[in-house]
């Protein structure tokens, strides 16, 4: 575990033992980044922007559902009904009804809790597969029902969101919105980094490799298990509110099952049960994406009579499809493994052992 | 009313058989390594779609296709086993899972670059298209045709488990791959030859289920519709997926035809899976399913 601490550092007292940056270098590098973070939209293009914003968002999504699926392994192939769930209720709440869009991003965030602890609720009794199919059942009752509620969600046509004010300030460009939701991953991960060292992020751990021994060792299963859904669906409801932010349109083919397995694609090329995976994982998947679009986009203006823009859609699928199946071949462990391997092999250079 | 209820049951036996085709091919993949194959319903669209391809562009000869199309399907079939599943024997259950989503987008891309500009299609008629009318309740000729393959298929399966050694071999190794592989069983020939088996029966229920109506993306969702369907009979039991087929089918026509007119349509769509939470909380092990659930 310790691997990631230099030679000579020691930790004296129990405030450092837990700390979660350990050398003067990592606080840095750790305040470099953040600088680069808040500096860097200003300067970027509107679409670029965009693109960080989008991969922002994501990442929070990724993050709520590696604390469940990485460190619990509860198996969650309906994280973008949860996403949806909070989509809607800020869109609803905001835009109908006139609520201050903190207030309602709050509440979004119980609304996705609340239903994150239903779904939950059968893996009391089920387990692995049987789970993850309950959850595909719940992707598709939300899903229906964002249909079928139209006088509410606008079905089938979408659900306009105005401009957002938060305290006064209109996030109107896209480099607000880039902030916002930099700002919202960088506290949420911290969060969730200080979670996975608590007892409740231990006993995870416990139930994920082997939950009878748990349950033996005094860990309650019901209890600690519906507290992984809660949190992972808090996460998911409040990346919500910021889609709602983001795309200002909310419909329902924004939240379908495909949505559900790039998330967990995220999580497992990433490298599950790995934070700075999720963080890993959501940057190559939605690069990659965004990556094979504008490739192909390209390619097909330059050859018309060839290949149809239809076909990018297909050139995308495929391109995700083969990466995970060439993660889990190659790397089940993920990009978090291959990160760990680059640092270690940097500090132990050139004495290889 | 009589007559509508009287319809509506036979209507959900006809898509009910669908479902129980369908659900075969995922119910073998299952029981013989625990996993449930996401991508089957992929792999039905491209089946289809290389049958049409055949039929409809190159026009060859009907057998010839049939042929050439579960041709395709096997090597699909010892592919997919060979080059994806086999890295992920004695792994977890969550790799395997995501590996069968991520062959399903791989198989869905395929689709989408080679047929996805074209739309829906239909075949040139091969199997009688009329209906049976019988008092006031109409029977689609199509429809029986796959009932009836259905039912051929369960036969065709059961004497092979009961009566052929590699069949036998199947049957052991759904115990345990270790054991079997040290009672000198070949597990990952036998494994192939499962997944080259449940390619073939995707084959053909795109035949027979893209010949019944139109051929598009639709046929990849077949796979999440029949999720009731196998829970309710069961993961390991083929029987039980016919049987819990004309269930659910039943299960959705009937609401189909008295609790839409009530809320305004479409509760079809999502029936079957209000159906499957119900069963899950019930009784997640299915009708004829091995009671092997671990309770925690």
């Amino acid at each position: 575990m310790n691997l990631t601490i230099p030679a000579g550092v020691r930790d004296e007292n129990y405030s450092q033992a837990i700390g979660v940056v350990k050398t003067k270098t990592q606080w840095g590098l750790a305040m470099v980044g953040l600088l680069v973070l808040f500096i860097l939209p200003p300067f970027l293009s509107d679409y670029l922007n965009n693109l960080l914003a989008l991969i922002c968002i994501n990442m929070i999504v990724v993050l709520g559902l590696n604390l469940l699926t990485g460190y619990c392994g509860q198996i969650s192939l309906g994280q973008s009904a949860f996403v949806a769930m909070g989509a809607y209720t800020t869109g609803i709440l905001y835009a109908t009804y006139h609520f201050p869009f903190v207030l309602a991003a709050f509440l979004a965030a119980i609304v996705s809790a609340v239903s994150g602890i239903i779904v939950g609720l059968p893996s009391v009794r089920l387990k692995g597969f049987y789970l993850a199919l309950s959850t595909v059942a719940f992707q598709f009752i939300v899903y229906w029902v964002i249909f079928k509620a139209d006088a509410l969600t606008g079905g089938g046509y979408g659900l306009a969101i105005p401009a957002v004010k938060i305290f006064g300030i209109s996030f109107d460009t896209r480099g607000k919105v880039a902030y916002l939701s930099i700002i919202s991953v960088v506290i949420l991960s911290y969060f969730a980094k200080s979670l996975a060292r608590t007892k409740t992020g231990r006993s995870f751990i416990a139930i994920r490799d082997n939950d009878l021994a748990a349950e033996v060792m005094g860990i309650a299963l019901t209890k600690t298990k519906l507290t992984a859904f809660l949190i992972s669906s808090i996460y998911a409801g409040l990346a919500g509110a910021l889609y709602a932010l983001y795309f200002r349109w909310l419909m329902p083919d924004l939240f379908t099952l495909a949505h559900s397995v790039w998330y967990l694609a995220m999580v497992i090329v990433g490298g599950m049960g790995s934070l700075v995976g999720s963080i890993l994982g959501t940057v190559f998947i939605v690069c990659l994406q965004e990556a094979t679009r504008v490739w192909f986009a390209n390619l097909a203006t330059a050859f018309p009579k060839v290949l149809s823009v239809a076909m990018g859609t297909g050139i995308s699928h495929s391109a995700l499809g083969l990466a995970i199946a060439l993660f889990l071949i190659f790397e089940p462990r993920g990009l978090s493994h291959r990160w760990e391997m680059i640092k270690s092999t940097y500090r132990l250079w050139p004495f290889s052992y | 009313m009589a007559n509508a209820l009287l319809q509506a049951i036979i209507s959900g036996i006809l898509v009910g058989a669908t479902y129980a085709l369908v659900a075969m091919g995922i119910v073998i993949v299952y029981r013989s390594s625990g996993i449930f194959n996401f991508a089957h319903g992929a792999i039905i669209l491209v089946e289809a779609f290389v049958f049409w391809t055949l039929t409809s562009l190159a026009q060859w000869p009907l057998g010839l296709c049939v042929l050439i199309t579960v041709a395709t399907a096997y090597a699909i079939g010892a592919g997919i086993e060979f080059l994806a599943m086999r890295p992920l024997l004695g792994q977890p259950i969550l790799p395997s899972i995501m590996m069968t989503l991520g062959l399903s987008m791989l198989f869905i891309g395929i689709y989408e670059v080679v047929w996805g500009h074209r739309g829906p299609v239909t075949f040139p008629e091969f199997m009688p298209m009329g209906h049976w009318v019988v008092g006031e309740i109409v029977i689609g000729q199509a429809n029986t045709i796959i009932l009836g393959a259905a039912i051929l298929l369960l036969l065709l399966f059961n004497l092979f488990f009961r009566f052929t050694d590699t069949g036998k071999q199947v049957q052991a190794i759904c115990e345990s791959h270790i054991i079997a592989q040290s009672v000198g069983i070949d597990v990952k020939r036998v494994l192939s030859f499962v997944w080259v088996i449940a390619c073939g029966c995707a084959a053909l229920a795109g035949i027979l289920v893209g010949a019944t109506g139109s051929v598009g993306i639709h046929l990849d969702e077949l796979v999440f519709m029949v999720i009731p369907v196998i829970i309710l009979g069961g993961l390991e039991s083929m029987g039980g997926a016919l049987i819990a087929g004309l269930i659910v089918g039943l299960v959705e026509m009937i609401s189909a035809a008295f609790i839409d007119p009530i809320i305004g349509g479409g509760f079809r769509q999502v029936a079957p899976y209000l159906f499957l939470l119900i069963i899950l909380i019930v009784k997640p092990y299915g009708l004829f399913g091995w009671k092997r659930i671990e309770r925690i």
